[in-house]
């Protein structure tokens, strides 16, 4: 006798395929969407390193060109504006003419305002004390000719136990420092000011406050902040920055030893 | 033999034949994502010859069938494997060709012979082949993956809807033969109805290769 068709032979083997079918479909869909999310983040970390390491050239190229335009200034500006002032010097010496005598001396005082100004330029651009003693003696440098002017009052802290590190970060470290000064002294309309150097769990800490009018309410970041955020990022740290209006401003830096 | 019969089994081969011999002169063309196409092409024209002569001959060509099944979804899973590769783990892929080769051998050995009809393996092959087209469709709507493919993607769809085509059909048809019609066999349905599934596998056979071709066409060509 014929078995009639019923629904466990007929329908269910088919229903079983159908699911086989949808299960096996959203499984492998499933692993296709966990794979694709994988490289994306692969390739956005890619993409942040490759651009961290343009940064870095970039900056790198940008403080060689510092020096190498420091050095120039010292060795060839400095010494012609030197054998200029000695050849006035001996002119001076030899001639016995008053008005010519009145105005060597003018001269020379001209050559020696130009010596001292590109020295300033030169100390400017490369600190002589950066690369001999390190980031905290040249700042300590730049904090006594701030305070010696009473325009605004720094307070330098440095922990005793602070060390030397490579010349990439001292430097990163440095410039970020001098930008940050230089920030107060043409926005903050601030007193003093607080710079602390830290060392923690093997990053040196920069905590930088000053009791200025603090940030505004809508508050861009200007190139200044993007060139602070920019040489902390070549060099893997991490910034805060903050500051309500009228309550100062401070920056909390993070970087690796 | 009536004459409408020959000429309809022979014509159901036509299409399969036809993508062999543009399949040959495509070849040397190819880029190495559808080398396994290809090779899946070869496969299919080589066994519907010989399957063909057999049938001439009046001898069993079912032994073909076992072979191309096995073969041919080897084939296919090494396309698939290239099409997603990067974006699905191979092992996924791998385990399914060795689930199926095992499941065929078992089948071919101890259920259905290899001078019966191999329903269970070809409803198999169907399952795994559909799954893989289904998921590609899918894949291939990712932004991601049209960039990576944009040269492959035209081609790529043509192939992949044949596929689907066929082996959604041949599920449907094999299924019935096996499941609604649980006491009987291929070899004692009336020669009618043989001939009735096999012009209706032959016209999805004839989508399928219509797609290969358009596939062949529009590929990518490497010198």
């Amino acid at each position: 006798m014929k078995q009639e068709p019923n629904f466990i032979t007929l329908l269910l083997p088919f229903a079983l395929i159908v699911f086989l079918i949808s299960v096996g479909v959203i499984l492998l869909y499933q692993q296709f969407r966990k794979n694709l999310y994988k490289r994306e983040l692969e390739q956005r970390t890619l993409e942040g390193k490759h651009q961290n390491e343009l940064l870095k050239a970039s900056l790198e190229a940008h403080e060689e060109e510092r020096n190498r335009i420091a050095r120039d200034m010292h060795d060839e500006l400095g010494a012609v504006l030197s054998i200029a002032r000695m050849q006035v010097i001996q002119i001076e010496r030899q001639t016995n003419d008053p008005n010519l005598k009145t105005n060597l001396k003018e001269i020379k005082e001209t050559a020696e305002s130009a010596l001292s100004s590109m020295r300033r330029l030169t100390h400017q651009l490369m600190p002589p004390l950066l690369d001999e003693f390190g980031m905290i003696k040249a700042l300590e440098s730049v904090v006594e000719k701030i305070n010696c002017s009473c325009e605004l009052s720094i307070d330098l802290i440095v922990s005793e136990d602070f060390p030397r590190t490579s010349r990439v970060t001292e430097l990163a470290i440095y410039r970020v420092a001098m930008e940050l000064i230089n920030n107060t002294l043409k926005h903050a309309k601030a007193k003093r000011t607080q710079i602390i150097f830290s060392v923690a769990d093997s990053h040196i800490q920069l905590f930088y406050k000053d009791d200025g009018i603090g940030l505004p309410k809508e508050f861009a970041p200007g190139l200044g902040l993007r060139n602070i955020e920019a040489r902390i990022n070549s060099v893997n740290g991490k910034i805060h920055i903050d500051g309500e209006q009228g309550k100062g401003f401070y920056a909390d830096i993070k970087v690796p030893m | 033999m009536s004459e409408g019969y020959l000429i309809a089994m022979i014509a159901i081969s036509l299409p399969v034949l036809a993508v062999f011999g543009y399949g040959i002169k495509m070849f040397k063309y190819s880029p190495d994502e559808l080398k396994p196409f290809f090779y899946f092409i070869f496969l299919s024209g080589i066994i519907e010859f010989g399957s063909k002569i057999l049938w001439f001959l009046k001898l069993n060509n079912l032994p073909f069938l076992h072979l191309y099944v096995l073969l041919g979804f080897y084939f296919l899973s090494r396309f698939y494997q290239q099409m997603l590769d990067g974006f699905i783990d191979k092992w996924l892929i791998n385990l399914m060709l060795y689930l199926f080769t095992a499941f065929t051998v078992i089948n071919s050995t101890f259920i259905q012979p290899i001078t019966t009809f191999n329903s269970f393996a070809v409803i198999s092959e169907s399952v795994f082949v559909v799954i893989l087209s289904l998921l590609t469709f899918m894949v291939m709507l990712e932004d991601v993956v049209k960039k990576k493919k944009i040269k492959l993607a035209r081609s790529m769809n043509w192939i992949n809807s044949g596929l689907f085509i066929y082996y959604s059909s041949s599920l449907l048809i094999y299924y019935l033969n096996s499941f609604l019609f649980p006491d009987q066999s291929f070899r004692v349905f009336s020669r009618e109805f043989h001939f009735q599934t096999w012009v209706l596998h032959g016209f999805f056979l004839l989508v399928m290769n219509f797609c290969f071709y358009l596939g062949l066409r529009f590929m990518p060509r490497q010198q």
